[in-house]
């Protein structure tokens, strides 16, 4: 008995013990590791980032500048998948804004303005990939799971109110002596630089639709030359200093896609283009000496002198890419500028939205007729631009490195030869091939120069523009698939198939017959 | 909580009054243990004194008391054994074993809260394993041994040291493991098996649901043991296996005629894409023939500053096989027991090493059993039972596909162009660079192995206990009371030290990292029940038993997640040598549930028995706490006690049953740093138990069994750019008031024996039908979400096992066992989400869930692959259906002769039906360093490219299969079906194009229907000789019994397709479109001892 009371008594304890609880059943539900709320700041950070559009991926391949060479890692062909969804970015863009409302100080119409910026932008990028989308409807989570899906034209004329709203609002706080936000990754914050994006922006959608100018609710010469006719109202970027640019970080391995770590894996693998380097040389282009190296072969084998424009060769993008990696191996292909984009780990910015593509942007408008405005200007501001960037001088010398064959490492400057290449900015464009005239070929010229301006930024501006516009001209063959046919859209994403049938159905047979076809035409192509 | 405080003072109130009738006992009672043949006690087994109505049951542990006077005679009586008469006489205590009737067959199992109970009143499919047919030809694992043992059962053995195998039963992963009635966190390797007693596999819900969700697939129920109560005073038991790894059951096959290198070209310039066309960096094995050229290599000396050529040959044909050793493994076991009138003890000790074949890569566990049972008074018994376990290897092999992996760098992507034993590369560091620069052929991507295995380490060390402590009390011959508690908790320590001049993805600085994983687990079970045993009616007609009670479990977990940003100093692994600021995460979790349960046996005579468990639970692991209920119902009737049959039939049962359980929102196990937002090592961050912060190697998941947390909605943070913190919103939706997943199980079966028992057949349908679940449905993006949460989708699982088993042959030395498993089972979709047609993309009601849509080549109507221009395979735009991922059936056949003192075991099992992909064949292929590649068509058009390289116009030799479109027609696809919508516009002529070979496997191979394997295969898993010393040889000393074998497992491995035998497919036993990277599994041989004092 004795025992059994100790034994009993020692065990009721060890119970007791072992089951002292003191959280209650509806704490113990809750994740303590994650926040239920975040600042406005926050999410202004992660929507940048969701937004930024990195160089080096499939977009080149699309754009026709830069090309895979060896289908291990991919290929050029434009069998186009889903567009990228940017719809759960643009939840965050509301959350951001209600959260700003919340906080009440320092900035909710700021947050409200760089919200209506985000919606313009996203909306804008998914229609331009895939046609008509939900916009209307959406974001409106589980209130309605089948968002019908709005028409192109619809999406541009809400994308034009929330730039109209965002450019006043940002007036108003400017003028009210509110300058910055934070969160920012580009500007540091400055609503000034944000409201020069926003028309910037503007003035890029109203380009998408040129081939719309007649419509009246689109409205598009005459938007075009409020904003030209108006910069108080409208300012917009003047400089390179304003380009929307993501910087990369070495400290904070924010690593330029390309660079000294990756060389002996991603250098070789990829060549330049024809389409831009073709066009390049074609124009005795200098930028070409900043971008791409010559082609060893013609240089090593063949001596010609590396900085003579025929020893830069870009590849056919249509070629079979079993022989265009040969060719490659033969170094008959001039490849990435070594020195610009691998030695380093930051690379160059990457532009998102920038100064040289406005200045493009406004000479095609002003060829166009859609408002009065000299467009050489702003075709030689934009060149120029453009040719700053990569610090070509107006009239001098430019240092062009190219990596000398032999060499082991990619990071040393004395692995790279140097010529002195002499620069005149007015010689260049003295060519009558790149010298403005006002009729149906400068608009080629511009179109060119946009192109040359976008390598490597601003995602898929380059395809859109040739999509809509045939400039520059893309090749196709083997290489490119789909028939030999250039892609005109992507694909809805796959879970609008299985989710959101009904529409998903409606909006194909409206606008392709009913398939979720590539090689379908949208409203703003027709 | 406080409903189990008031049930916990009941209890205790029960006990003591139970003291009672123990007091006013007067008469000399005798006593005594009923067994079974093997010793071990029988439950139930009627004591009467003839001619007399006076009598007893005894109680779980086989005991009994009753009143008698000298010379009354005892009838011991029990179903499936021999009745036996013991005149009482002068003893106080009797020992008493029964032995089997052989004309009714019955076993006692063990079923869920570790109650025993008699097969032939059991109404759902169980199966039992004993410990010690799986200690000889042990596997390393003590889970893997069980393949083949059990129908419905699966065990797919990892064939990576220290992996866990994946237990399936009826395509299910098993996640309980119960030990002694406790539920235990496991990662398979904290349990010895030397200690172990029995497996019993509990198949479906029904058998398991009084365990609640963690049951719904299935359980295993180990019993330990526990020391021979029968067998007064001191007893050692020593087992010891020793067994060596050689021989290669699965092995990449690879060619050694070309070397590393792009388009038959190669040279080495700084290893880091230097060359010409990058080919000395990240290359392929597409590099030149070995024809003795001479051409600058790695090693070759640098005159003058430039690198000299050196003959290009394959000196390092066979690199894996040259660098693998043999392998090695010792288990050892010593337990002591020692009993007396009132307690039992044993005491246990087993040791494993294993090591690899591997160099410098092993095993060692250690495990501690202590086991004690005493009784205070002849109604009273306390138990207990600690087991620790220690696993701890300083470096344990990583092989999934990455530049971390050994066979990645050494077999996939390198050449015969180096030798793995040669002295420089055998010696790890360059002259003069030691721990900071290695040696190898190559410096972006690849990895000396040596570097690999004796820089690059890492280390497991994991500490796991389990322990319980039980009280029971007898409250009279028909009711008993038990109380008892239980932990189990683990802490464990991973370690990475990862030298200077590694590179795996996402570390490409080449700088060395240090980190530690550490978790910590706890969790404890406390419950409490009464048990009941009541006959009614006349002659007992109907028998009630069962057990009523409470169980509260609480769970905590922990764990921190570390690692440098590169090292400053290089081979100084430690946080504050960090050369950026160290990156670090943690995780913390609770979780308690409260629970009720009963369980009730009705036996009606001799005609059925109809058992009933119900259980509630009340779990926080859910959106709000969630209470659920889980029924069960069973029934047994043995058809030939009450039913003549054909005398060939002995015995006759048939069985159904039905359960339903649910599930709350928790996961069998979690990864190194749930929930992280660490983006600077290249790893996955998110809202998830398993994101890795790092971007290569395996995520090792171990036990945990609590909650997931995804039924919560909150923000996620993170630091992309500059260090600037981001904020994200959920992209989760959630319906109000989930309800957890269900699943209903239906199960029918029959139990049928033949020839006096002899041959005995059990077979068992089973349906599943699983939902409404908890459906992470995936909806229309637009809406600003990705997931919905809700209660949708409905799947049905059918299937049936079979087990025939049985002694053929039995004479006086010679005797045949026999031992046959097969089982299959499909899934079909049988209602998806409102509203929606398709399911994830594909699939359709009524389809398979395991339907495999992978790339596939476009085809003419007639078949032919279809080329573009280039000559080069076209795969269609939309995945093509190209079969089922599961086995249609799998198979087991186990026989054992024995002759006099020598046995023969083997086993035989394996699977048919159901397809896979081989990424070792994909992988080896498109890198050119698959035998295949260098012969035959490809092989000849290789050595042309290879000879006419650079050749003006030359454009390869190759002329693929199939055709071309030879009208300039583009072709249209179907978005949805990937059918050709304009097959009428086409025509088509041969394919006459000529192609490089590289590019043409690169393009042919990268279509998973080239890659498609059947996982049909079969293996001869286990072979032992034994042979039992004679007893007349140790008559005279100390020792009791002593047995020796020989041991064989995974000796053969058959596979239809030799391309494909580079893939053991053992491991892959659940439904997966794609095989990875392993370590070759290897044979092994040796010997076991085991003996008795």
């Amino acid at each position: 008995m004795k025992k059994f009371l100790k034994t009993g008594a020692l065990l009721g304890l060890l119970v007791l013990t072992a089951t002292s609880c003191n959280k209650s059943l509806d704490e113990l539900t809750i994740n303590e590791n994650k926040p239920n709320a975040v600042p406005a700041s926050l999410l202004f950070t992660g929507i940048l980032n969701d937004a930024y559009e990195a160089p080096n991926g499939q977009n080149e391949a699309s754009d026709q500048y830069y090309l895979n060479n060896y289908d291990y890692y991919g290929n050029n062909r434009y069998d186009f998948g889903s567009g990228t969804a940017y719809y759960t970015t643009l939840k965050n863009v509301d959350l951001m804004v209600a959260q700003a409302q919340k906080e009440a100080a320092p900035a909710p119409l700021a947050y409200g303005a760089l919200g209506n910026f985000f919606r313009a932008y996203l909306f804008t990028r998914m229609s331009l990939a895939m046609g008509d989308i939900p916009q209307s409807q959406s974001l409106l989570g589980g209130a309605n799971l089948t968002p019908t899906y709005d028409s192109q034209k619809a999406v541009f004329v809400q994308a034009f109110k929330w730039l109209e709203s965002a450019n006043n609002d940002l007036t108003s706080l400017v003028a009210g002596g509110m300058t910055t936000v934070s969160g920012d990754i580009y500007f540091g914050g400055d609503l000034r630089k944000w409201q020069k994006v926003v028309n910037t922006l503007h003035v890029r959608l109203l380009l998408e639709l040129s081939k719309k100018n007649g419509d009246s609710e689109l409205n598009v010469a005459t938007q075009f030359a409020a904003i030209l006719g108006n910069p108080t109202k409208y300012p917009l970027m003047t400089s390179n200093a304003d380009n929307m640019q993501y910087v990369y970080v070495e400290a904070t391995n924010n690593f330029y896609p390309n660079n000294n770590r990756n060389f002996g894996q991603d250098g070789s693998r990829k060549n330049m283009s024809a389409t831009y380097v073709g066009l390049l040389t074609q124009l005795q282009d200098p930028r070409v000496f900043a971008t791409t190296e010559p082609a060893r072969f013609y240089v090593d084998n063949q001596a010609q002198s590396p900085t003579s424009f025929a020893s830069f060769v870009g590849a056919d993008p249509g070629l079979d890419l079993g022989v265009m990696y040969n060719n490659a191996g033969l170094q008959k292909y001039s490849f990435l500028n070594r020195y610009r984009y691998f030695r380093t780990l930051v690379g160059e910015p990457t532009i998102q939205i920038g100064y040289p593509e406005l200045c493009f942007n406004i000479a095609e408008g002003l060829n166009r007729g859609w408002a009065t405005g000299n467009a050489e200007t702003w075709y030689t501001n934009g060149i120029q631009a453009s040719m700053a960037f990569y610090g070509l001088p107006l009239n001098g010398t430019y240092v062009a490195s190219f990596y000398r064959p032999g060499s082991t490492d990619v990071k040393a400057t004395s692995n790279y030869d140097t010529y002195s290449i002499p620069v005149n900015y007015a010689t260049y464009y003295a060519q009558p091939s790149v010298q403005y005239t006002s009729s149906a070929a400068g608009l080629t010229q511009i179109l060119q120069q946009k192109y040359l301006a976008l390598f490597r930024h601003s995602g898929l501006e380059a395809y859109y523009n040739y999509r809509r516009t045939g400039v520059p001209t893309f090749t196709t063959g083997p290489g490119t698939g789909n028939g030999s046919r250039i892609a005109k859209r992507f694909r809805y994403p796959a879970s609008e198939r299985t989710a959101n049938t009904a529409n998903y159905q409606t909006a194909l047979q409206s606008q392709y017959g009913g398939n979720d076809d590539i090689n379908g035409v949208m409203y703003l192509l027709n | 909580m406080r409903v189990f405080y008031r049930q916990f003072h009941v209890l205790l109130l029960v006990l003591l009054l139970g003291l009672v009738p123990k007091i006013v006992l007067a008469q000399s009672p005798i006593s005594g243990v009923v067994t079974d043949e093997k010793k071990q006690p029988l439950p139930g087994v009627s004591v009467v004194i003839r001619g007399t109505n006076q009598g007893t049951s005894t109680d779980a542990d086989g005991h009994f008391t009753l009143n008698t006077k000298p010379g009354d005679v005892l009838t011991i009586s029990f179903l499936g054994t021999v009745a036996q008469e013991i005149t009482v006489g002068n003893q106080a205590n009797l020992t008493v074993a029964l032995l089997p009737d052989n004309k009714q067959l019955d076993e006692v199992v063990v079923t869920a809260l570790g109650v025993k109970k008699e097969t032939r009143k059991i109404g759902y499919a169980v199966q039992e394993v004993n410990g010690e047919d799986i200690v000889k030809a042990r596997d390393p694992n003590p889970i893997s041994g069980l393949t083949g043992k059990v129908a419905g059962l699966s065990v797919g053995p990892s064939a990576v040291l220290l992996r866990a195998p994946n237990v399936a039963i009826r395509g299910n992963t098993v996640s309980l493991y119960v030990v002694d009635g406790f539920p235990i966190n496991t990662d398979t390797w904290n349990i010895s098996p030397d200690d172990i007693e029995t497996y019993t596999v509990l198949k479906g819900p029904a058998a398991a649901a009084l365990y609640g969700n963690r049951a719904q697939n299935g359980a295993i129920l180990i019993t330990t043991k526990k020391g021979n109560r029968n067998k007064k005073g001191f007893t050692v038991e020593l087992n010891s296996s020793n067994t060596i790894q050689k021989g290669f059951l699965a092995f990449p096959r690879l060619q050694d005629s070309y070397g590393a290198g792009e388009n038959t070209q190669y040279q080495f310039v700084d290893g880091k894409g230097g060359a010409p066309g990058g080919v000395d960096g990240d290359y392929d094995v597409w590099g030149p023939y070995f024809a003795g050229q001479l051409i600058p290599q790695y090693d070759s000396p640098i005159v003058n500053g430039v690198r000299q050529g050196t003959p290009y040959v394959a000196r390092g044909k066979d690199n894996l096989k040259n660098f693998l050793r043999p392998g090695f493994q010792t288990n050892n076991n010593i337990s002591l027991s020692a009993n007396g009138d009132n307690y039992t003890t044993r005491f246990s000790v087993s040791q494993q090493k294993q090591d690899s074949y591997i160099p410098n890569n092993g095993l060692n566990i250690v495990n501690f059993n202590l086991y004690g049972a005493f009784n205070p008074s002849p109604r009273f018994r306390v138990e207990a039972n600690v087991n620790f376990n220690r696993q701890f290897t300083d470096n344990f092999p990583d092989v999934d596909y990455g530049p971390n992996s050994l066979i990645y760098s050494s077999a996939v992507w390198t050449g015969a162009d180096w030798d793995v034993n040669a002295p420089d590369i055998r010696g790890i560091w360059q002259p003069g660079k030691e721990g900071v620069q290695s040696v190898f052929a190559e410096y972006q991507r690849y990895h000396n192995p040596w570097l690999m295995v004796e820089k690059w380490t890492r280390g497991h060390y994991k500490n796991d206990t389990y322990a319980y402590l039980t009280g029971n009390y007898k409250i009279d011959d028909h009711l008993s009371a038990t109380l008892r508690t239980q932990i189990s908790t683990y802490g464990l320590l991973r370690t990475e030290k990862m030298p200077y001049s590694a590179h795996p993805y996402g570390r490409e600085g080449n700088q060395g990292d240090y980190r530690e994983d550490r978790r910590n687990l706890f969790e404890n079970n406390t419950e409490g029940f009464l048990n009941f045993n009541y006959d009614l009616g006349e002659q007992k007609f109907l028998s009630v038993s069962g057990l009523l009670g409470g169980n509260v479990r609480n769970f905590t977990y922990n764990s921190n997640w570390t690692s440098t940003d590169y090292l400053t100093v290089p081979e100084v692994y430690s946080f504050s040598n960090s050369l950026n600021p160290v990156q670090s995460t943690s995780f913390a979790s609770q979780m308690r549930v409260l629970s009720a349960y009963y369980s009730l046996d009705l036996s009606l005579g001799r005609y059925a028995t109809l058992s009933t468990t119900g259980r509630v639970d009340k779990s926080s692991a859910f959106q709000i706490p969630t209470t659920y209920y889980y029924p069960s119902v069973s029934v047994a009737t043995v058809l030939s006690d009450y039913i003549g049959l054909p005398k060939s039939i002995s015995f006759l049962k048939l069985r159904g049953s039905f359960a339903n359980v649910r599930a709350d929102a928790t996961s069998p196990t979690i990864g190194p740093a749930p929930f992280n937002s660490i983006t600077t090592l290249g790893g996955s961050t998110g809202n998830s138990l398993f994101t890795n912060p790092l971007g290569y190697g395996n995520t090792y998941a171990s036990p945990y069994n609590g909650p997931d947390y995804s039924l919560q909605s909150f923000y996620s943070t993170s630091k992309p750019y500059n260090n600037q913190p981001a904020g994200y919103g959920s992209d989760n939706l959630f319906i109000q008031n989930l309800k957890t997943t269900t699943r209903v199980n239906y199960e029918e079966g029959f139990d049928i024996k033949f020839l006096g028992n002899r041959l005995g057949l059990s077979a068992t349908a089973f349906q599943y039908i699983d939902g409404p679940r908890v459906l992470p449905n995936p909806i229309s993006q637009a809406t600003g979400y990705t997931t919905q949460y809700i209660n949708a989708l409905k799947t049905r699982k059918t299937g049936y096992e079979v087990s025939v088993s049985g002694a053929p042959v039995q004479t006086a030395n010679f005797g045949w066992d026999v031992l046959v498993n097969y089982s299959t089972f499909k899934e079909v979709y049988d209602e998806l989400p409102a509203g929606q047609s398709v399911y994830q993309t594909f699939f359709k009601e009524g389809d398979r869930t395991d339907k495999f849509y992978g790339t596939a080549f476009v085809r003419t109507p007639d078949g032919q692959i279809v080329n573009d221009a280039g000559g080069k395979p076209l795969t269609n735009p939309v995945a093509q259906y190209l079969g089922n991922l599961n086995a249609k059936f799998n198979w087991s056949i186990y026989n054992k002769f024995h002759y006099k003192s020598v046995s023969l075991g083997f086993q035989f099992d394996g699977a048919v039906g159901g397809v896979t992909t081989d990424y070792m064949f994909n992988k080896t292929m498109r890198g050119g360093r698959n035998a295949l590649t260098a012969e035959g068509a490809l092989g000849d058009a290789r050595y042309q490219d290879w000879v006419n390289y650079g050749r003006t116009g030359y454009t390869g030799t190759y002329v693929g299969e199939g055709v071309v479109v030879s009208n300039g027609t583009s072709i249209n696809y179907d978005s949805q079906t990937g059918q050709i919508l304009n097959n009428e516009a086409l025509q088509f002529a041969p394919n006459t194009t000529k192609a490089f070979v590289q590019d043409y496997v690169s393009r042919y191979y990268n279509v998973q229907e080239s890659n498609l394997m059947s996982k049909t295969f079969g293996k001869l898993r286990e072979v032992t000789i034994t042979y039992d010393l004679p007893r007349t040889l140790l008559a005279n000393t100390f020792i009791q019994r002593v047995s020796v074998s020989l041991i064989g497992r995974n000796l053969l491995y058959f596979y239809g397709d030799k391309r494909f035998k580079d893939v053991d497919l053992d491991q892959y036993n659940y439904a997966i479109s794609v095989t990875g990277l392993q370590s070759p599994t290897v044979r092994s041989y040796g010997l076991n001892l085991n003996a008795t004092f």
